[in-house]
């Protein structure tokens, strides 16, 4: 009996730490590799101890005139933007949404959900020829915009969600007490509902951050993001792994630490509220 | 002016009709930007998608015009072998994935379905992939199935089973797409389980414990289908975001070698940005967009039955 | 009250404030005189070290933006057909020529250049390599980077087994079964030639060079009409030869392309292989090669009876016609300061391997030491052949096409006449959708 329980621990603790090395191995590759020096990055095959150096990192982010800098300063301006955009707007409808009336909802619904399911290559085929037309290609202005298109549904979605949960009572006894709706809004309905909007916040910025065709179709040299710019590191036959590397990590690194910190409502963000995290 | 009752009458209604009025203006005035920033950014382009897909118009060729052709696009799709080959293929990698990341999943959320020390950190350890750029994650597998360097075929050398150039040859090359996609979206899968096994209401499973049924029986007979919506949500989601994958296609593979790994996205993508033929893209688009929807409509169903059953 | 005032003012003021400023800061502080769009081939890096000399001396900045050749195309196409004039120079390779002249999106250089026929010299330069970038008589392009194919061969094994340098296409294909071990066990090599063999453009390149070798034109004018005609019967001579050779090339032939060609010769794996001149640099580099010293070059080999006219490639600097005038005059002020016999020697000094289109280039004393193929070089430029892969604006639909078909002919799932029928089919349907 008692076997079969140590039998059974064991089994356990290797099935999770099997877990673990497969799904956290790729990530230390990552980081390792970008702490290599050139040589070792390349071996094969592949070196396990090394003498560490960030030789990698100021390649690729400090030497003067290297233009990884300037697409990580794309990246963030593009980011911040829709999110400033779509969460300004988006909460504004939400709250409308989850307070009111309205007679069409259902079809804003349908509407919204729908932009979460498009696949990206449909929906960027026209807003690629529509920017062609105004000129708004590779241009941040354009590019915001463009993110926004979904984005902005997400927000609505979230957003709506958190405010249903806040009891409505403590707006009502604002509205009584001869408040504006506005003022009940942003004085009492917004505070409630703070860790929704950080969380929401949080979610756009890494859609934003991590999104690859959108900004593939649409941006130029002046708008590049990093995502875009990480991929022409693979085209020519003289691999730089070590810079590489050292790109990916500047990636994920802020996306990995808000996801933590918003790890509480991660489930619910993914799958838009249809499970509760 | 007025007598005193009648007056008092007054302003109570009018103040009622200010009142709502307010209300109503500023219901109103919530919602309308985001109206009319999606009619521009999503109506307005999905009508001219349509518009678009009943023409010939190569982008980089305007002298070959832009001619009406009506279905005409349609009709070459549907006998376009490169079209149907890449539905299949999208459908290939929807079916291996999701049933992958489902069965790894959910064996992962049984796992850490405990109040054990070790679940917090790992379950903060396992949502690290899932944010990680798709891109990134695509690239770092490309390098890790590098035919002559990279590190799988470091361990499979190791053990004497030789290299296997998995990107180049067809047969495998769609595998080791799958294989990256799991490895980041499982994870995704265990969270939600993990969710939906801890609100299962204790009570049921604990009748069923008492009647000395196995494990497995529990876990078949009473689990999981108290389980349903869940996996069915699950289900839904992973199989609508698998069908229109395309950052991992484009950097692993391109959709080669050949068309091996050529999803619907990565086809309307070349058609559309690499031929430039944006009445054929369009026409693409549509019918995905048609496939998807149908999909989706169970989707939004469910989420529905979720919502008021909630 | 009035915080909340505050706190709405500086949000709505931030908003707009970003979408404002931001396209100053699209245009960005590469904000400059003229833009390059180069494709990443050496000139790219030679016309980076010569552009600080070219700004100190006129003041005018001068950005450069360098693509792969694939997005090369695409990005300029598109910024050519509207909505955006990114571009003022234009590097056109020579199979696009039609593609950008016909339509009207390059600014005609023959007033320009007659004003300035002094400093250019005209007659410096071989005639195909200028008329490579006229289109309809007119002038387009200046030629920047030249390329020309030819042979490379191991001359110290066909001096050591005593065959002859091939001329024919006869000759090089039993030159090619010589060197090959499994059909004569004294070769000194395991196989007799490498070439492109990757489905797609390198595929689809290689059977035009062989097209144009047997005297076959891919696409011609008839009636006025442009009519397909890789089906022709020197287009089916030279899909047939190709199979013919491919038992004497290595086992992943139909997976090479331009560089692992090239890997094939310079490690000695093969005695003969079809190259771009100027990849004479590498091959003659210690360092990147293990045959330099023992490489001869030949003319590129022609079928019995014909004349040889190699095929005729690379890089001219066009100036976009949508631009204002005074970015126009700007880039020309550019082009005319490096198409002269001084600026070519100032490239060639940068490093550009490639910037051989002109006699007096080649006739420089620095330049042959890099350049010993330089005699052919010269031969060839007088005898090229600029359309062999057609600078109709079909090249592109043509050049898939065949990419598939040629391909699946080699790996035997289809006879030459079929594949090459299916591909012109392809071609036609494009052609057609011209009128």
């Amino acid at each position: 009996m008692k076997a079969k329980k140590t039998l059974k621990y064991v089994a356990l603790g290797a099935a999770l730490i099997l877990t673990l090395i497969v799904w956290l191995f790729p990530l230390y590759w990552i980081v390792t590799t970008s702490i290599k020096t050139r040589l070792d990055a390349f071996a094969y095959p592949p070196v396990w101890v090394f003498s560490p150096t960030i030789e990698s990192y100021h390649e690729t982010f400090v030497v003067s005139q290297s233009p990884m800098t300037r697409f990580l300063m794309n990246s963030i301006i593009i980011s911040l933007g829709t999110t400033v955009l779509s969460m300004i707007v988006g909460t504004a409808a939400a709250y409308s949404l989850a307070r009111y009336q309205f007679r069409a909802k259902k079809h804003l619904i349908f509407w919204i959900l729908s932009t979460r399911m498009a696949p990206a290559i449909a929906v960027v085929l026209p807003i690629f020829l529509l920017m062609k037309r105004v000129a708004l290609i590779n241009t941040f202005p354009g590019m915001i915009l463009a993110y926004t298109t979904f984005n902005l549904p997400f927000v609505v979605w979230m957003m709506r969600g958190f405010f249903g949960e806040i009891s409505k009572e403590l707006e009502e006894a604002a509205l009584i007490d001869g408040a504006t709706p506005w003022k009940s809004f942003w004085l009492v309905g917004i505070p409630l509902a703070a860790p929704g909007l950080v969380a929401t916040a949080v979610f756009c910025f890494i859609f934003s951050w991590n999104e690859f065709l959108f900004a593939l179709v649409l941006t130029g040299i002046q708008t590049k993001t990093l995502p875009v710019a990480i991929t022409a590191f693979w085209s020519t036959s003289d691999l730089k792994w070590g810079q590489f590397m050292a790109t990916a990590v500047v990636m994920i690194a802020p996306v990995l630490a808000f996801a933590i910190a918003v790890q509480r409502y991660l489930v619910r963000g993914i799958t838009l509220g249809a499970v509760k995290g | 002016m007025s007598g005193a009752a009648g007056g008092q009458e007054n302003s109570t209604a009018t103040s009622a009709r200010v009142y709502s009025k307010q209300r109503n203006f500023f219901k109103w005035a919530m919602l309308l930007p985001t109206i009319i920033i999606l009619l521009i950014l999503t109506i307005y382009p999905l009508l001219y998608m349509v518009w678009t897909s009943l023409h010939s118009w190569n982008l980089t060729k305007p002298q070959y015009g832009y001619k009406f052709v009506g279905l005409h696009n349609f009709a070459t799709a549907l006998s376009d072998s490169r079209f149907l080959g890449s539905v299949l293929t999208s459908l290939t990698f929807v079916v291996l994935a999701v049933a992958f990341e489902l069965a790894l999943g959910f064996a992962l959320a049984l796992l850490l379905n405990r109040a054990r020390w070790y679940v917090a950190p790992m379950r903060l350890a396992l949502l690290l992939p899932m944010m990680v750029t798709p891109i990134v994650v695509g690239l770092v597998f490309l390098m890790m199935f590098n035919g002559t360097h990279g590190v799988f075929n470091f361990f499979l050398d190791s053990l004497g089973f030789g290299k296997i150039p998995f990107l180049a040859d067809p047969k495998t090359a769609l595998l080791a797409v799958v294989i990256a996609d799991v490895w980041q979206w499982t994870p995704f899968v265990m969270l939600i389980f993990m969710a939906g096994l801890a609100t299962l209401p204790d009570a049921v499973l604990e009748a069923g414990r008492t009647d000395c049924v196995s494990w497995f029986q529990e876990l078949w007979y009473i689990t999981l289908p108290l389980l349903k919506p869940v996996i069915l949500v699950t289900l839904l989601i992973r199989t609508i975001d698998a069908f229109r994958l395309f950052d991992l296609v484009y950097v692993m593979t391109k959709g080669g070698p050949g068309t091996a790994t050529e999803t619907l996205s990565m086809y309307i993508y070349v058609q559309g940005f690499d031929k430039f033929e944006m009445g054929y893209a369009s026409a693409l688009a549509i019918l995905m967009l048609v496939m998807v929807n149908i999909v989706a409509q169970f989707f939004i169903r469910t989420i529905y039955v979720e919502e008021s059953a909630a | 009250m009035m915080t909340w005032i505050r706190l709405i003012a500086v949000t709505v003021l931030i908003v707009p404030l970003l979408l404002v400023v931001a396209p100053a800061y699209a245009e960005g502080p590469m904000a400059t005189e003229i833009t390059i769009a180069s494709v990443g081939d050496p000139y790219a890096t030679a016309l980076d070290k010569a552009i600080p000399e070219f700004t100190a001396l006129t003041g005018i900045k001068v950005n450069q933006e360098v693509f792969d050749y694939d997005n090369g195309r695409k990005k300029q196409l598109l910024d050519a057909t509207g909505g955006s004039t990114l571009y003022d120079i234009y590097s056109i390779d020579v199979p696009w020529v039609g593609e950008f002249d016909d339509p009207g999106y390059m600014v005609p250089l023959d007033d320009m250049i007659a004003a300035e026929a002094a400093n250019i010299v005209l007659d410096d330069y071989p005639q195909p390599v200028w008329d490579a970038h006229k289109w309809n008589g007119v002038q387009y392009q200046i030629p920047l980077a030249t390329g020309v194919e030819m042979l490379f061969y191991r001359k110290d094994l066909f001096e050591q087994d005593g065959i002859k340098v091939p001329e024919t296409t006869q000759e090089f294909l039993d030159a090619c079964k010589h060197f090959t071990k499994a059909l004569n066990p004294d070769s000194p090599t395991e196989y007799g030639c490498a070439q492109n063999g990757q489905k797609g453009a390198a595929i689809a390149q290689q059977w035009m060079s062989w097209n144009s070798a047997f005297g076959g034109v891919p696409i011609i004018e008839q009636d006025g009409k442009l009519v397909a005609n890789m089906s022709s019967p020197e287009g089916i001579k030279a899909a047939e030869f190709m199979k013919e050779m491919l038992p004497t090339m290595p086992p992943n032939a139909l997976e090479l392309a331009w560089d692992s060609v090239f890997e094939e010769i310079a490690q000695g794996r093969v005695a003969m292989a079809p190259q771009w001149a100027s990849r004479v640099f590498l091959i003659e580099n210690p360092e990147k090669s293990a045959v330099s010293g023992k490489i001869g070059y030949a003319l590129f080999p022609h079928d019995e009876g014909l004349p040889s006219r190699p095929g005729l490639g690379g890089y001219g600097m066009g100036i976009n016609a949508g631009v204002s005038d005074e970015r126009k005059a700007a880039a020309w002020e550019f082009m005319k300061w490096l198409a002269n016999p001084a600026g070519e020697k100032m490239l060639v000094k940068y490093g550009d391997n490639a910037a051989a289109n002109r006699y007096s280039s080649l006739a420089n004393c620095e330049y042959q030491a890099f350049y010993p193929n330089w005699p052919v070089m010269l031969e060839s430029y007088q005898r090229a052949n600029y359309n062999f892969r057609t600078r109709y604006p079909a090249y592109n639909t043509m050049s898939d096409a065949l990419g598939v078909e040629i391909s699946e002919m080699m790996l035997g799932n289809k006879t030459a006449q079929e594949a090459l029928d299916a591909a012109q089919a392809v071609v036609a349907e494009e052609l057609a959708r011209m009128e």
